[in-house]
């Protein structure tokens, strides 16, 4: 499954990391069916390194590809096709409120014209046993004000995957989950991901970063660091990761 | 104080005083440019994807119209019927003491036709769908939806933008027919039955004034106005950034604005048409 990269990032640093950053720059690709993980401390720009690599912000120095395209300068069209194939999604990215749930996931799949390629029906099929997948007690008839967060951004998440991407990239996805529903939603990734969808998260769940990434990078305000398993940040020594990754299953236990 | 120090401070007084009417040319000048610019993108946008053959874009820009156009309706209804009691009857009665019916004819198709019909259609555009099209494109703006979709790789401009100014164009252009003619009907209507029946004849009369001429003046005039109101109140929401407070700011400045471009633009036609 793991081929050529989707993503690839080269030398890169963010241009709006809120603090100055005098660390090393990022070197690392993405390619299908692989789980990359940014773990760090709060307040240590994980969004911001998030937003770059999806495309979404210029970067201060360095580059990145998505598909072979620099995302510096993008054209209209490859904006749109980069977006596509890169969807990001933070823990309260919005739903259109004057759309019911399901409508809020079929109109940007209407706006990309898949209606022309799989026919009305049959998206609206589709949109509707992704949903089922992902939770089926969502209600879909309500509009986004009278449906409850972890509900919406599931309504997102199938939104985004009914664009058929092939990096979904995460912020936070889990703030709004309660323990069962977020092991659902978890279960629901990893079978995405088995059938070659790519992931891009920024987490606290070190538990789940640890089960499900391929690659992880601990992001703090000195340095980027770059692991190439989840044993091999386990077997580090660089106390700085050591003292977070205790920390935070410290506070998983409590 | 010095005398050199109160002659310096006289000189700056000036020069802010002479400065500022440039500074203020030059920043309206700029705005206007900002909106060309803008409204142009937007429909480069909705035509490049051909967005005209799109069912879901007319979709859109057919519910549009609806909230503009055909929910207006009542309103519009009453002030066409207020505006043919006030005026058309007021100036059809009095017709003998002004001179000939072919000046009346040509009075009401300047000052219904192409002065109040086209002001008064769109005020009630501004206050109802440009306010409405800030408060919805603020309120976006300010809870990410439009970030979202921007995440999804749809463009805001043939989306959001395009059918919107479309839309308004039309359904000034549909509005302002509509008015004039209920206004002209009703006051020759309200004429004929109760000063005199020949004055029913002022309904051919006008509509053999009104020259292909006068018609293109009339739809040119609308379609400008529709175009700028829209323009004027997406550009404002849009420009709503991360505070609630700023929803009603650029509503107030999208109307305000609006209504002078309407003044300005109504002003230069009628300089260009009739001088």
């Amino acid at each position: 499954m793991h081929d050529e990269a989707i993503i690839e990032c080269r030398q890169l640093v963010p241009d709006e990391l809120p603090f100055e950053y005098h660390g090393d720059a990022l070197d690392f690709g993405i390619a299908s069916g692989e789980v990359t993980s940014i773990i760090g401390p709060d307040y240590s720009g994980k969004g911001d390194w998030l937003r770059t690599i999806c495309g979404l912000e210029d970067p201060l120095s360095g580059s990145v590809r998505i598909k072979g395209i620099d995302t510096m300068n993008l054209n209209e069209q490859d904006w749109a096709m980069t977006r596509r194939k890169v969807a990001y999604l933070h823990e309260n990215t919005a739903l259109l409120s004057a759309a019911n749930g399901l409508a809020n996931v079929l109109i940007p799949a209407f706006y990309h014209q898949l209606d022309r390629i799989n026919q009305k029906q049959l998206l609206v099929e589709m949109a509707l046993e992704l949903l089922k997948q992902i939770d089926p007690d969502i209600n879909l008839d309500d509009l986004p004000a009278y449906i409850s967060k972890d509900h919406q951004f599931k309504i997102a998440v199938a939104r985004a995957l009914l664009l058929e991407p092939e990096v979904l990239a995460f912020n936070n996805p889990f703030a709004h989950f309660n323990p069962d529903s977020k092991h659902k939603f978890q279960g629901f990734l990893k079978n995405q991901v088995k059938q070659g969808l790519s992931l891009l998260i920024v987490t606290h769940d070190i538990g789940y970063v640890l089960d499900i990434s391929d690659k992880i990078i601990f992001a703090s305000r000195e340095n980027m660091i770059y692991f190439d398993s989840p044993q091999a940040i386990l077997d580090c020594d660089i106390p700085m990761v050591n003292r977070f990754i205790q920390q935070t299953e410290h506070k998983v236990s409590i | 104080m010095s005398v050199t120090h109160i002659g310096s401070t006289l000189t700056d007084w000036a020069n802010t005083l002479t400065g500022w009417p440039g500074r203020q040319l030059i920043k309206n000048v700029l705005y206007v440019i900002n909106l060309v610019t803008f409204s142009m993108l937007a429909l480069r946008d909705w035509f490049r994807k051909n967005r005209l053959f799109d069912s879901h874009s007319y979709s859109t820009t057919v519910a549009q119209i609806i909230f503009t156009g055909v929910d207006a309706l009542p309103t519009i209804t009453f002030l066409g019927l207020a505006t043919g009691f006030i005026f058309t009857f007021r100036l059809i009665s009095i017709s003998n003491s002004l001179g000939g019916s072919n000046d009346i004819v040509n009075l009401l198709i300047t000052v219904i036709c192409l002065s109040a019909g086209p002001f008064l259609a769109a005020i009630i555009i501004i206050s109802r769908t440009g306010s409405a099209i800030v408060v919805d494109l603020g309120n976006m703006k300010l809870h990410g939806e439009i970030e979202a979709l921007e995440n999804l790789g749809v463009n805001i401009n043939d989306y959001l933008i395009a059918p919107r100014i479309i839309s308004t164009a039309i359904s000034q252009l549909a509005i302002t027919v509509y008015f004039t003619v209920i206004a002209l009907l009703t006051g020759i209507l309200i004429s004929a039955l109760f000063v005199n029946p020949a004055h029913f004849d002022f309904i051919f009369k006008i509509s053999n004034s009104f020259t292909p001429y006068l018609m293109s003046i009339f739809v040119v005039k609308n379609i400008i106005f529709g175009y700028v109101i829209a323009t004027v109140a997406c550009y404002n929401g849009l420009r709503v950034q991360c505070s609630a407070t700023e929803v009603p700011q650029r509503t107030t400045a999208s109307i305000v604005q609006s209504l002078s471009f309407v003044f300005v633009i109504d002003s230069l036609l009628t300089f260009v048409i009739f001088v």
